[in-house]
């Protein structure tokens, strides 16, 4: 009987447009426009962005020389006019005018204010620095020894190293912020499973509906329906994650940065943990419509948006100012897991948040079936 | 008027839902507002970065440095934490320059001895290299002051005044972008208005219509003396009352939150514009109240056709952002045509917005409206036969 009930429920699941279409299709719909939306940003952050600069050299002066050894610049050497296309149509941030002569000044024209501009400004300034010291160095009577101070001014000197990785970290392995509009889109679809739990409980009990008082007089168990009915939804909810998540990975060709089978893992574990959620808010809400609607969707949809479906690093933010808030949120332990897996690789943090994942589905399904037990019928 | 009046009784039902989009336009309306506003700029200002200070030394050197920084940019200091003997820590500083802080600078003990630096730079490295050049500024000014002799206190306050003193470079700010550029409060609502308003037209309309049209009320409708004319006169009066009423207050929530908004005065300009989406949102509910009476069907499909317009058009992601492709695509789609002309209106001075672009950018919003009205029309009809 477990077999039949569970082979009708899932044909029943499948036929049901809502549940198909809330479940797979809204969620890719909503994937592919954010590809469309972030995907350039996804793509370009995997190229490091140059500042462009136009040099208009009038002549070889120590300026020009230190252009030239710079790395951090992308630089056109051209005539005025060029220059000034380039920058009209937005191709270089800034034209650098090279002095005529030793001790003239470089000027930098721009046409709006940005990080670049501001790269240009920086390096500009670093240049005239150096002059400022030699001149203010000549100008004190409490220097030494300035020949061995004025020969460091013409150095060039780097005092900075940058962290490249720690741990199994690797910078250039590193995962796109922007994905984390993709996790959380995938917690929510995770979340959207309640919905399937709600509907199955709604025909399984005798208190919500005429099928439920059905299912209620016949010989089978309660528990062995109810049971049937929800590893039906569970696996709807299996398929429909492993297609969204194929579908990221595969079709849109943005990476998760890690092993398939971690990333299917923990996604259907949210599933499970939002059917178990789902359970819950069935027997909570019984009989009441109106919440039965309303509660899964404002859940899903307030975990999904502090897991950053909308604003991409609020998990972030509430992880410095009350981490706590994270940890019960189911939609934000998975798009954790799916950060922590795709940027520092398989360790302590996705066993955690998997951990926190069955913690939750377990108490909920818990919580439900002590309810559940205690309800008996004299009569239907 | 009892057609009138059970539209607005069936729409009650949906207050909670018709609320909570007002809300999320309140909020994200805001966010979009506050994260895309710019100002005109009239002479070059340098882009304030935000940096995360990890000082484990906590030295007079590592004090002059932290202030040096904070003159120009946001910083955030740490102190107490040992960066190397820490990997939660450092997951925490790394995680944060992803998702925060343009760069984070690591002062390990020993600073002041060796002068060398750690640092994380955040994903696109720019702002990374700003604050590279200025760390590397003070630290060589600093190391020449002391070559020439100087205290290491009296080097330090040579440094903080030379890096004070230092003379304006000659930059120039030609401006000729920054009409583009510059958005306002008021810009920014309306181009976020295309998803609340489509949402609340077909939450509210496209499901009461649904409903109206359901088997059992439909009949009762048809078999009522009410004539065939005035029922449809009467949905359509109320079609226009709640979408008027709606855009009514999503406009006040613009205006109360642009008020000192220099380009208050374009608002004529905006609210028209924002009429014509008016027009498509209500033949697009319509469309899809004539399609199927299945309410969680309406909702699911209204929320992919507006998120998706919304992504794609211009509407959560400026355009200028998306790739060619997807701007010749959203050329098909009405939102794109609509965040067009507010672009018109935003970039245009006086006169020049009522110019041939803008009124194309309306002209088409209309044909959209026309051909989901009709659509629409078509679709009832075809349904009508086929029972």
């Amino acid at each position: 009987m477990f077999t039949h009930v569970f082979l009708y429920k899932l044909k029943e699941m499948f036929r049901m447009k809502w549940c198909i279409g809330w479940n797979l299709v809204f969620p890719i719909v909503l994937a592919t426009a954010f590809y469309m939306g972030f995907g350039n940003f996804i793509r370009e952050g995997e190229e490091k962005e140059v500042t462009q600069v136009a040099v208009v050299k009038e002549s070889d002066t120590s300026f020009t020389e230190i252009l030239k050894r710079v790395d951090f610049l992308e630089i056109k050497w051209t005539k005025e006019e060029e220059a000034k296309r380039l920058l009209k149509k937005g191709r270089v941030d800034g034209i650098f005018y090279g002095p005529k002569a030793e001790g003239d000044q470089p000027k930098l024209v721009i046409n709006e204010n940005g990080v670049g501009q501001t790269l240009l400004s920086q390096f500009l300034k670093s240049y005239n620095l150096s002059e400022f010291q030699v001149k203010t160095l000549m100008e004190s009577e409490k220097v030494e020894d300035i020949s061995k101070a004025i020969s460091l001014v013409s150095q060039e000197v780097e005092y900075g190293e940058e962290i490249t990785g720690f741990g199994s970290y690797k910078k250039e392995e590193e995962i796109s912020p922007y994905m984390q509009y993709f996790f959380a889109l995938i917690a929510m679809a995770s979340l959207f499973s309640a919905w399937l739990s709600e509907f199955i409980l709604k025909e399984m009990l005798a208190s919500q509906s005429e099928i439920g008082k059905r299912y209620e007089c016949g010989p089978i168990k309660r528990s062995i329906t109810i049971l049937a009915a929800i590893l039906a939804g569970f696996v709807i909810e299996i398929l429909c994650n492993v297609i969204l998540v194929c579908y990221i990975q595969f079709v849109l060709k943005l990476s998760f940065h890690a092993p398939l089978f971690y990333v299917f893992f923990i996604s259907c574990l949210a599933g499970t943990c939002g059917i178990a959620f789902g359970i819950f808010f069935g027997i909570l809400c019984a009989g009441k419509e109106n919440l039965m609607v309303t509660i899964p969707l404002t859940f899903s949809m307030i975990c999904s948006f502090f897991s950053g479906l909308m604003v991409g690093n609020i998990q972030q933010l509430i992880q410095n100012k009350m981490p706590i808030i994270n940890k019960i949120n189911p939609a934000a332990v998975l798009s954790d897991g799916l950060y922590s897996i795709g940027t520092y690789g398989l360790g302590r943090e996705y066993w955690v948040d998997v951990a926190i994942l069955l913690g939750m589905t377990f108490a909920c399904i818990l919580i439900s079936s002590i309810i559940l037990r205690r309800k008996s019928y004299a009569s239907l | 008027m009892p057609v009138f009046k059970a539209f607005f009784k069936t729409i009650k039902v949906r207050f909670l839902s018709i609320v909570t989009y007002f809300i999320i336009f309140l909020i994200f309306g805001s966010m979009s507002a506050n994260s895309s506003r710019t100002a005109m700029e009239e002479k070059f200002q340098e882009e304030k970065l935000s940096i995360y200070v990890v000082d484990e030394e906590e030295s007079p050197l590592t004090k002059a440095l932290i202030e040096s920084l904070s003159k120009d940019e946001k910083v955030d200091v740490e102190t107490g934490k040992k960066w190397t003997e820490q990997k939660e820590f450092q997951k925490k500083v790394n995680d944060n320059v992803r998702f925060f802080y343009s760069y984070a600078l690591i002062l390990s003990k020993g600073f002041s001895e060796r002068h060398t630096y750690q640092f994380i730079m955040e994903h696109d490295g720019v702002g990374g290299y700003v604050i590279n050049q200025k760390v590397d500024a003070f630290l060589k000014s600093y190391e020449i002051y002391l070559e020439a002799g100087m205290e290491e206190a009296e080097a330090l306050q040579m440094t903080q005044r030379t890096l004070g003193e230092i003379g304006e470079s000659q930059i120039e700010l030609t401006g000729e972008n920054k009409q583009s550029d510059s958005r306002g409060s008021l810009y920014s609502f309306f181009s976020f208005l295309p998803y609340s308003l489509g949402m609340l037209m077909c939450i509210g309309i496209g499901l009461v219509l649904a409903e109206l049209a359901g088997d059992c009320l439909s009949l009762r409708i048809q078999a009522s003396a009410m004539s065939f004319l005035k029922n449809k006169m009467e949905i359509i009066g109320a079609m226009l009352v709640y979408g008027l009423a709606t855009l009514l207050i999503l406009l006040l929530i613009i205006f109360l939150q642009s008020l000192g908004d220099p380009d208050l005065w374009k608002a004529g300009y905006y609210i028209l514009n924002s009429l014509f989406l008016l027009l498509f949102s209500l033949a697009l509910s319509y469309f899809l109240s004539s399609l199927t009476k299945d309410n969680g069907i309406i909702n699911m499909v209204s929320n992919m056709l507006t998120l998706g317009m919304s992504f794609t058009c211009g509407v959560f992601v400026p355009l200028e952002y998306l790739g060619d492709g997807v701007i010749k695509g959203a050329h098909f789609l009405p939102y794109y045509w609509y965040i067009r002309a507010c672009e018109i209106v935003n970039q245009a001075k006086g006169s020049q917005i009522f110019s041939g672009d803008y009124l194309i950018c309306l002209l088409i919003l209309t044909l959209f409206a026309v051909v989901f009205l009709v659509a629409g029309m078509i679709a009832g009809k075809v349904k009508e036969s086929h029972s």
